[in-house]
């Protein structure tokens, strides 16, 4: 039956990832000017070259017909070549990937490793000074914009103080085997410390402006569900068993208030993936979201389009996944 | 841990107060208390009475912006106002134990109830490994009556029934054979069929464990069939106490009068039952005179002056002027 | 004036209640006097601002703020065309409070009446609208803006229909949410058989409860959606040069980190400084109006 209902939900994500298709599909499609002319650029071609690119992309079918042949071709991970890298789209895309993952789990875990302690303490020490800077922080937080952010961390860290690095991932000097292309995962692989740490210096701030907005909500949302969670009555029955403040605070009252934060953190790591165009071009990092924005000046449509589905498609699991977690971490909701 | 003479839980004047937005609410109004060793004291009043929040007071549970204060608080010939934070923490859970109304909402849903009864015996070095816990954890379960306890050891609360997961409440609380339970209403949350089975379990182990239970409820029947003792309390007052048989027999407080009568009872099935008319004051706007005078049959002008707890017996005592004339016309 | 103050209390309406609590909230009423004064400011744009906006010199190139050595006539210096920093910022002001202004209330009509029609219509109109508001819901918000900038190309016009397209889907679902617990209630049953025809049951029965949210929720997103509209502009997709916007400003000061931080850091400021004021005063609001999410 708990298989029966996963199914279910499964199912349910169908007609969302198909409306999502048809937009990106669209967007491109209605886009003005010919994207053949947009492809070949100044290049000289011959009436019978173009006639034949318009043949292969299907240009030369009626709309419905392109839409499945798209989505057809999507779901076997084909978007045509990037005549700008002159290169399969799916190729370029996939080597710029392992940076922006590698950027979105570490903002991801700054986050958590930001926002869960300061949220308790928050709560247990609710209406101090320390409550008090905690909101105004998380304030902050959520009404920053995030290249301006980065910009001043920029300004502090690397332009003022020189302690880190202004741009980009790695120095050259570091090269490392490639493996999973995450190159914290790389360089440590490799047994190469010292570039681990080169590799380390180069993310903390993009990741750490990435994390901000995040960390303020998910403080918010621990805040409140820690305090909502210590007037509960196991809590003051833990106490009235005669166990300590940190194992009531620390796993008692914790464990329960994590079921939001976590599920938010799912969601929120959604809208991370927005905040890589910004970032990505604030610092130089060289994936997917700085690939878009440059895809979008050279007029590379189809760089755009698969990076807009995959963004999409990603988004939508990761509320699906924030969905289910939530369920699998509350006892007493089972699928 | 010697039986010193006197009795288990000895409480002079607590009081406990909370400063609201409307301003200074006293929950508890200078309330005192004896249980002896053995013994059961019932407590009984209507919700918003105090009388749970006086022995979460006893118990150190009351969280700010709630503050409490004593004249003398004793527990076994200690002197517990004199125990600092973590003299207070040694004495919960492993000498005074509480059970809360709602053992749904009072176990942890987020914990295994083995990890729930085995951190009370770890915290109080009432076992030294995991191993040992979790073997005095079953026997705990098996003493409180739940089948096949071994194999439920890793069961979460919310896959219990009712009536077990209060069992499992009560193993939790008992796990380390506190000399004091203290019941808050065990039974409302329950099935009536139910009822019955939690308050014999709960009178069972009393006599098994040979500890004294303090039984808060505002059904004076329960109260009756297990409490030795009575204590009734009104708005944040005790108004009447002393054995049980004097005051259900001859309640010489207007308000134990109105609890009994509008206690359904099978002699009495013919006649028909009274609630007390009006409402409790609100904790805000408290009388100056007697707190019962708005809901009283009996009021009169002389009852505008505040009221003590007064004696009429060596071991009953009521706050009301008219009990006297009463019990003597 | 005391005469006017002192005019007969009539029973107050939770309106009017909401409104004495929104006053006792410092903080609320020190941030809507902010937001205020940048509204002014953007409206009166030429006679606040001391130059013109687009008068580039290039004598005055980078030069900094009055307290750094810089001169009167150009208080918080100059960019990298000698142009003044806070006539442009006052001009910028413009760009953010109008694209944030349009796109909500745009989105705020819009979904009104999506969610109005989906939460009281029912059947496939609910089904279609709730479908394409989960299919919109599936885009990163920024993602999606610049998608859609890709397409249409940038622009005034184009950031506000790119930003309206996704945003109507905050207010309809709100609204069909609460539509739906509303059609439920008594009264609504009450005037249903009393004969009232659908139109006037929306319109008199159910708009009038749920404009209080849908308000409380607007202000919020307009925050939102001036930080949406000022990273469209930092990454190139908004309003295009000359015109001043806070994030293109930024944007352009990125090349005189070292030299001249002031270029990039005060509009930055501004940026933060209306969002912030718009999110605690919308708390304030929400505490005022809403009390149902209070504590």
């Amino acid at each position: 039956m708990r298989i029966g209902r996963l199914i279910e939900r499964i199912a349910g994500l169908v007609p969302v990832l198909l409306g999502v298709s048809v937009i990106v599909f669209l967007m491109i499609t209605l886009t003005p000017g010919d994207p053949v002319e947009i492809m070949l650029g100044d290049s000289r071609s011959s009436p019978e070259q173009e006639a034949a690119l318009r043949r292969d992309m299907g240009l030369d079918r009626p709309m419905v017909e392109r839409f499945f042949l798209f989505l057809g071709n999507a779901v076997r991970g084909e978007f045509g070549l990037s005549f700008f890298h002159r290169r399969p789209v799916i190729d370029v895309i996939g080597e710029r990937l392992p940076a922006t993952i590698e950027l979105t789990l570490v903002a991801l875990v700054l986050s958590l490793v930001i926002a869960i302690p300061l949220g308790v303490l928050a709560a247990v020490k609710k209406n101090t000074w320390f409550d008090r800077i905690g909101t105004v922080g998380s304030l902050l937080g959520v009404s920053m914009p995030g290249f301006w952010f980065g910009i001043l961390l920029i300004l502090l860290f690397s332009v003022k103080l020189g302690w880190l690095p202004v741009a980009g991932r790695i120095g050259f000097s570091a090269e490392v085997p490639f493996v999973t292309g995450m190159l914290l995962i790389d360089t440590l692989l490799a047994g190469r410390l010292d570039s681990f740490v080169e590799a380390a210096r180069h993310i903390l701030l993009p990741a750490l402006t990435l994390a901000l907005p995040m960390a303020a909500i998910l403080m918010r949302v621990t805040r409140s569900s820690m305090l909502e969670v210590l007037r509960a009555d196991y809590v003051l029955f833990a106490e009235a068993k005669g166990l300590s403040r940190a194992r009531v605070i620390g796993r008692h009252a914790l464990k329960n208030a994590l079921i939001p934060t976590v599920t938010v953190a799912a969601l929120e790591t959604g809208s991370l993936l927005g905040g890589n165009m910004i970032v990505e071009t604030v610092f130089g990092w060289p994936g997917l979201g700085r690939l878009v924005v440059e895809a979008i000046f050279s007029r590379n449509y189809p760089i755009v389009q698969a990076a807009v589905l995959l963004y999409a498609v990603t988004y939508v699991l990761l509320n699906f996944i924030a969905d289910l977690l939530y369920t699998a971490l509350n006892p007493r909701i089972k699928l | 841990m010697t039986a010193a003479a006197g009795p288990l839980l000895l409480v002079e004047g607590l009081t406990t107060e909370f400063a609201t937005r409307g301003g200074l609410v006293r929950a508890v109004d200078d309330v005192s208390l004896r249980v002896e060793a053995g013994e059961c004291l019932g407590v009984v009043g209507e919700s918003g009475s105090g009388k749970s929040m006086t022995f979460l007071s006893v118990m150190g549970l009351v969280r700010p912006p709630g503050r409490v204060s004593a004249r003398r608080l004793m527990f076994d010939g200690t002197d517990v106002l004199a125990l600092d934070e973590a003299g207070k923490r040694a004495l919960r859970g492993r000498d005074i134990a509480i059970t809360m109304q709602d053992a749904l909402t009072a176990l942890n849903p987020a914990f295994t109830v083995a990890t729930q009864i085995t951190e009370v015996l770890i915290a109080h070095n009432r076992a030294a490994s995991m191993g040992e816990a979790r073997i005095k954890a079953e026997e705990m379960m098996r003493l409180v009556g739940i089948p096949a306890a071994a194999s439920r050891l890793d069961d979460y609360p919310h896959q219990f029934s009712g009536g077990m997961r209060q069992r499992i409440m009560i193993a939790t609380a008992l796990a380390c054979r506190p000399r004091l339970l203290i019941a808050d209403e065990p039974t409302t949350a329950l099935d009536v069929t139910i009822q019955a089975q939690v308050l014999d379990l709960i009178a069972d182990l009393r006599r098994e464990l040979g500890m004294s239970v303090v039984l808060i409820t505002h059904d004076l029947g329960v109260v009756a069939e297990h409490a030795d003792r009575v204590m009734v309390m009104y708005a944040g007052q005790v108004v009447e106490d002393g054995p049980t048989a004097t005051i259900i027999d001859r309640p010489a407080h207007p308000y134990t009068r109105g609890l009994i009568d509008c206690m359904p009872n099978l002699e009495t099935l013919d006649r028909p039952v009274h609630p007390i008319p009006g409402q409790v004051p609100s904790p805000l706007d408290l009388p100056p005179h007697c707190r019962f005078f708005d809901r009283c049959e009996r009021a009169g002008p002389q009852c505008r002056v505040p009221v003590a707890l007064l004696p009429l017996s060596p071991d009953h005592g009521v706050r009301c002027i008219r009990a006297e004339g009463a019990a003597h016309g | 004036m005391t005469a006017v103050a002192r005019l007969p209390a009539k029973a107050e309406s939770p309106f009017q209640l909401g409104l004495v609590r929104l006053m006792e909230n410092r903080m609320a009423t020190a941030s809507g006097l902010i937001a205020i004064l940048f509204v002014l400011a953007a409206l009166f744009a030429p006679l606040v601002a001391p130059h013109d906006p687009n008068d580039a010199d290039l004598f005055r190139r980078l030069q900094p703020p009055v307290w750094l050595g810089g001169e009167w006539a150009f208080p918080l210096g100059c960019d990298g065309l000698g142009r003044d920093i806070l006539s442009r910022l006052i001009y910028g002001a413009r760009i953010s409070i109008l694209v944030g202004t349009l796109v909500v209330v745009i989105a705020t009509i819009v979904g009104v009446i999506a969610g109005l029609a989906a939460g009281f219509i029912g059947g496939w109109v609910d089904r279609s609208i709730s479908w394409l508001v989960d299919v919109l819901l599936g885009f990163p918000y920024l993602i999606f803006a610049i998608g859609l900038m890709a397409m249409m190309g940038t622009g005034f016009q184009n950031i506000v229909l790119a930003l309206a397209y996704k945003e109507w889907v905050v207010p309809a679902r709100i609204v069909r949410g609460e539509t739906l617990a509303l059609r439920e209630l008594e009264y609504v049953e009450a005037a249903r058989a009393l004969g009232a025809s659908r139109g006037h049951i929306m319109l008199r029965e159910i708009l009038p409860n749920i404009l209080s949210p849908v308000a409380v929720v607007a202000t919020v997103r307009m925050a939102h959606v001036i930080i949406l509209e000022a990273s469209l502009s930092f990454l190139g997709l908004g309003v295009q040069p000359p015109t001043a916007s806070w994030g293109s400003m930024v944007a352009d000061g990125r090349d005189f980190l070292v030299d001249a931080w002031w270029v990039s850091t005060f509009p930055g400021l501004a940026i933060l400084a209306l969002v912030m004021a718009i999110n605690v005063f919308s708390q304030g609001l929400r505490d005022a109006f809403d009390p149902r999410i209070q504590e």
